[in-house]
């Protein structure tokens, strides 16, 4: 293999995220997250 | 009871004195009762008592030494001095945390008590002899104590020995403080039987290497001879029984045990003083001499030591590890399938592969002796590595999760002042690393610098440390320069003095300590056909660099620092061709982005990899070969200028 012209990389910022902030984009299993999810969730279809 | 083995505060409280417990096996070996006494353990038991807890007892014990020693600078070895000690203080005040000074006052109060309590039990006991080791802070305690127990029982022989009591610094005890009736000075395996044999007898003591003692109101002085040094199959396995029974006993154990560490020792002198004494260095006092225990005895006696005190963590108190343990007696560990944490001291350029070695031993934490993040001061030095080899030790250390402490020494004299700056720009790069305890220059007995301060621009105002007369009674300021170990020193003038222009490394440092501690990483990652470092050290901007082939087998080749000669050739190895010019340039970039390191044409890749691998092809041994064969260059130059 022979690789020809500049040798050369890809840089990317990106914002670093508390846990809190990361959980609540993900959706993970921040306390406060679930508690919304399991009461406000819009989607989620009211209980009969 | 014969004899009494003491080791006295401010000694660390979780660790058992080796000291003593070699030398009580010394004596048991030769048929002389001999009882180890461990009263630093018991003075941090005294505090609590008094309202005062262990961590008090620790600050002490790392505190300054002029503070520290006059805690047991207390009547009547030193006479009672309210004013002298008030005005002392206030001085100390200036300089010191007031609250430490405080808090060494408050000690203090409670130092007449516990000498009594323990001059009472030993002497309850009967002793012939009371020996006292003597390192770092406790020689005023031992005075304090040798002291009333002479004056209760004058005929109970005193001895010092240990550290402190080597060259002059032994002379001068023993003709300063006439209570002390024998100074060992140096190695005392040999010489301990038979002059304890002769004190126990009630004999004159003979004429032994390196021993000071008395015959009537005369005193005799017997040089030390490098031939009286034992060899390391002479020491035996330390007795620790005392310290662990005392422990149990204590009420301290359930904040101590889980933090004790068991010292062990397989080697004295230094490897590489012996071949380039470092500068600043006094830590081998008179007997630089290099001496290891078998790679066999070593873990013999530290699976003996396990076994017995049922306990895993160790510190070898020598100064310098033995490189033929990492063959020899790493193996034997890593094979036996316990668990031991291991400390060692190290030199810095260390190789990945023996730092592996290393991590599956159980040796967790080394302290290296980087002292530098500056090629020209470490060759000031001597210390034969180059800032590259020091960050890449980091580096390496932080991959494989071997924890470190190091020193980044300022003040060396004909430091170029603008290597400060360089260092202060390059931290924030290695705030994934383990950062530096920021240390002025401590000018030491036994070092070059002390040896010869005025060829170095150095000069001496006086004893340092402890010695003072507010600590140290009935000596003169010739005497007290007699019984230092560091100095006062100012450099030479017309040299700014160093804390002028070290400032913004300390706000480097300070940063650093915070960035670390907030988690900051340097990682990279491999996939297929490419490599992926994440940049997360300077808070809450990050960067993802992606490198396909070949830029990322360049970047994975930095692992121990190459030139992109070196690079080219390592790849065309591997079919793939690069050219130098090509290298380099992206090396540069990289190095301009933070992720390599760069000193004299080589590379330093400065991320840790995400997985470690047991087998890792970046880190050839042909480019830390080059390292050393420099380090041996610019030495030879040094010494041949």
């Amino acid at each position: 293999m022979k690789k020809t012209g500049k040798l050369t990389f890809q840089k990317k910022e990106f914002r670093v995220l508390d846990p809190h902030q990361l959980s609540r984009i993900k959706g993970g299993d921040d306390p406060d997250m679930i508690l919304k999810g399991s009461i406000d969730d819009p989607l989620r279809p009211p209980q009969k | 009871m014969s004899v009494v083995l003491v080791a006295m505060p401010f000694a660390l409280v979780n660790i058992p004195s080796i000291q003593i417990g070699t030398m009580a096996s010394v004596l048991a070996r030769a048929g002389i009762d001999a009882r180890p006494l461990s009263l630093h353990l018991a003075f941090a038991q005294h505090l609590t008592r008094a309202g005062l807890d262990l961590g008090d007892y620790g600050q002490l014990a790392y505190g300054p030494e002029a503070l520290v020693e006059w805690v047991f600078a207390a009547p009547p070895l030193r006479p009672p001095t309210p004013a002298a000690d008030a005005a002392y203080l206030a001085r100390l005040r200036e300089v010191e945390d007031p609250a430490l000074v405080d808090l060494a006052a408050r000690a203090r109060a409670e130092v007449p008590a516990f000498l009594d309590q323990w001059t009472e039990e030993i002497l309850a006991r009967a002793p012939r002899v009371v020996g006292f080791t003597t390192t770092f802070v406790q020689t005023i305690p031992a005075l304090a104590l040798a002291h009333r127990i002479k004056a209760r029982a004058p005929d109970v022989k005193i001895v010092l020995g240990g550290g402190n009591c080597d060259g002059p610094m032994g002379e001068a005890l023993h003709r300063t403080y006439p209570f002390v009736d024998v100074v060992v000075r140096g190695d005392a395996e040999r010489v301990a039987p038979p002059l304890f044999a002769d004190l126990l007898a009630g004999r004159p003591v003979g004429g032994y290497p390196g021993v000071c003692a008395r015959a009537g109101d005369r005193a005799h002085v017997r040089p030390q001879e490098a031939g009286a040094l034992p060899a390391m199959e002479e020491v035996p396995l330390p007795d620790y029984d005392e310290y662990f029974a005392r422990l149990e006993e204590s009420g301290l154990e359930d904040v101590l045990g889980p933090i004790v560490e068991i010292p062990f020792e397989s080697a004295r002198g230094c490897w590489w003083g012996e071949r380039s004494h470092c500068m600043f260095c006094g830590l081998n006092g008179t007997s630089m001499k290099y001496r290891s225990k078998s790679a066999e005895r070593t873990a013999g006696e530290l699976i003996a030591l396990s076994r017995r005190h049922r306990h895993l963590k160790f510190r070898a108190v020598d100064n310098i590890i033995d490189l033929g343990y990492i063959e020899a007696l790493l193996p034997r560990l890593t094979a036996s399938g316990w668990d031991l944490a291991l400390f060692y001291e190290t030199k810095a350029n260390l190789k990945k592969p023996q730092l592996r070695a290393m991590r599956a031993a159980g040796l967790r934490r080394i302290q290296p002796g980087l002292e530098t993040l500056s090629t020209p001061i470490a060759r000031l030095m001597r210390k034969g590595v180059t800032a590259l080899q020091n960050i890449r030790l980091l580096k390496w250390a932080a991959e494989l999760g071997i924890d470190l402490t190091w020193n980044l020494i300022y003040g060396i004299p004909g430091e170029p002042i603008e290597e400060y700056a360089r260092m202060a720009a390059l931290a924030p790069r290695l705030s994934h690393l383990t950062r530096p305890n920021l240390c002025l220059l401590s000018l030491e007995r036994f070092s070059p610098y002390h040896r010869d301060p005025e060829a170095h621009g150095l000069e001496i105002l006086g004893a340092g440390g402890g010695r003072n007369p507010n600590v140290y009674p009935g000596a003169d300021e010739a005497t007290l320069a007699e019984l230092a170990h560091t100095f006062r020193y100012r450099h030479a003038a017309g040299r700014p003095p160093p804390d002028s222009y070290i400032g913004p490394l300390r706000e480097a440092i300070d940063a650093w300590a915070e960035r670390r501690t907030a988690g900051a990483s340097l990682r990279h990652a491999r996939g297929p056909g490419f490599l992926v470092i994440t940049d997360q050290r300077y808070g809450a901007r990050g960067a993802t660099y992606t490198l396909d082939e070949p830029e990322a087998s360049i970047y994975l080749a930095c692992d121990a620092g190459a030139t992109p000669a070196q690079i080219v050739e390592r790849l065309a190895r591997r079919d793939v061709a690069v050219h130098a010019d090509d290298v380099r340039e992206l090396l540069d970039q990289l190095a301009a982005e933070g992720l390599v390191y760069e000193e004299q044409g080589k590379y330093l890749a400065l991320s840790t990899a995400q997985t470690v691998r047991d087998t890792d092809a970046s880190a050839d041994d042909d480019t830390c070969a080059d390292d050393d064969a420099a380090g041996l260059i610019q030495l030879g130059a040094r010494r041949a200028g």
